[in-house]
């Protein structure tokens, strides 16, 4: 009787313990993919922002910040992404934990007149401020797995074997994708690695491949490029013979089409700048891999 | 309103020819005087010496801007050869494939006068490619 009494409680325990995921709330499509990886099925993850949604214009709806309340973690992309993290700090109280993977991030520092107003954030030094599109470097997508990893740890030290046993099988990937990514960028000569793109969203992408960014607007989608603008981005495109643009999936590519008329260069096809996609580039894998092929056919 | 009518005509005429100079100059299509890539001079080349060393019988393939640069032929754990390389710095895709299906290793050391600009090794089992960087000397 005693044994059986034990064996219930044991199971009882068990089945609890099964049925108490780490709940999750995610402001960045990249973070979700990331969270899920390493969470495997031991969190459940909340995306507040969908894949195809532009970022820059998204605010938390009450609806959104009801859910966020509800959650132990909270994963942001930081460096100014979100402008409205401040505010829903004191909106959703201390119940969640705030995880903001910019923070661990060495930024890159962009002329803060090429940018947008509520975008980005300042460091302090004097017209310079950070570019937030920090998933655009596979070494620094590694070091949000390596947040991630420590946040749902903390958060929940009972799955912490899962956690990490999660984190290197997806590192390794990473690292595959890495040498993928270099393999097939190897294949550009030099002076072919430029990039025209709507917005200057890649900077960290062409640190770490060596390319040079033509954006017709600043960091956020939000900034309108003057016609002065375009007449200098003309001109760059005929000095520097480039041979094709980039869209993105959530901008409106009429600029660039009028560009591209001018120029002669083509549309070398769309490039997800600001997180993930609905179908070609639904993963984080996906997305890098969608970019870098496009960017090598059309430059090749 | 005195004077020949074709007089004025002809004023007329030349004032609206004075005054559509301006129009003109300010809506025509402009065209920006720069120089295009096409024009510059072709890029400088270096010449430069390649060893390649592995731990078994391995063949080797080297590439740069997606063209074949050099093969090695039959299999073996050492080669040397001389290769023209852009001076301004490349990135060379290697890809070495060992017959045996065993861990090997494959080491690149690629050398102007002496002077070693890379020197890199890559691991595999039966088959790896990786990037050697190729900096400006």
């Amino acid at each position: 009787m005693r044994f059986a009494f034990t064996f219930f409680l044991l199971g009882w325990a068990s089945l609890t313990h099964a049925g108490d995921k780490l709940t999750v709330a995610s402001l960045s499509t990249v973070l979700t993919d990331i969270a899920q990886n390493v969470g495997g099925d031991r969190v459940e993850v909340t995306d507040i922002i969908k894949p195809g949604i532009d970022p820059h214009d998204f605010q938390p709806s009450p609806g959104d910040i009801k859910k966020l309340s509800d959650a132990q973690v909270i994963l942001g992309s930081g460096l100014g992404f979100e402008g409205y993290l401040d505010k829903l700090r004191a909106s959703v109280g201390r119940g969640p934990v705030f995880v903001v993977v910019g923070d661990s991030i060495k930024p890159i520092m962009v002329d803060e007149d090429h940018a947008g107003h509520d975008h980005g954030h300042s460091n302090g030094e004097h017209g310079k401020m950070a570019d937030p599109h920090w998933w655009h470097s596979i070494a620094n997508a590694k070091v949000a797995t390596r947040v991630i990893r420590d946040a749902f740890v903390a958060a929940d030290p009972s799955d912490k074997a899962v956690f990490e046993a999660n984190a290197k099988v997806y590192l390794a990937k990473l690292d595959e994708l890495a040498k993928w990514a270099k393999i097939e960028i190897a294949r550009l000569p030099k002076d072919r690695r430029v990039l025209v793109t709507s917005h200057d969203a890649l900077g960290y992408f062409a640190r770490d491949y060596g390319f040079e960014i033509h954006p017709v607007e600043g960091v956020s989608t939000g900034d309108q490029p003057s016609s002065k603008r375009i007449r200098e981005l003309i001109a760059e495109i005929k000095a520097e013979g480039v041979k094709a643009i980039f869209a993105e999936n959530i901008e409106n590519p009429k600029v660039l089409g009028e560009i591209t008329k001018e120029t002669g260069a083509r549309l070398g096809g769309t490039l997800y700048a600001d997180g993930l996609g609905t179908t070609e580039a639904d993963t984080y894998d996906a997305m890098i891999r969608h970019n870098v092929q496009s960017i090598v056919k059309a430059l090749e | 309103m005195r004077g020949s009518p074709l007089l004025h005509a002809l004023f007329l005429a030349v004032a609206l020819a004075l005054a559509g100079i301006p129009v003109w100059s300010l809506t025509r299509p402009h065209s920006y005087a720069v120089e295009t890539k096409a024009e510059a001079k072709p890029a400088e080349r270096l010449a430069v010496d390649l060893t390649v060393t592995s731990t078994a019988p391995a063949q080797v393939v080297l590439s740069a801007a997606g063209q074949m640069l050099w093969q090695s032929g039959a299999a073996a754990t050492r080669f040397e050869q001389a290769l023209d390389l852009p001076a301004a710095g490349c990135e060379l895709v290697a890809k070495v494939t060992w017959s045996d299906g065993a861990d090997h290793a494959a080491r690149f050391q690629i050398s102007q006068d002496g002077e070693t600009l890379a020197d890199a090794t890559l691991w595999g089992e039966s088959e790896t490619t990786d990037v050697i960087v190729l900096p400006k000397p």
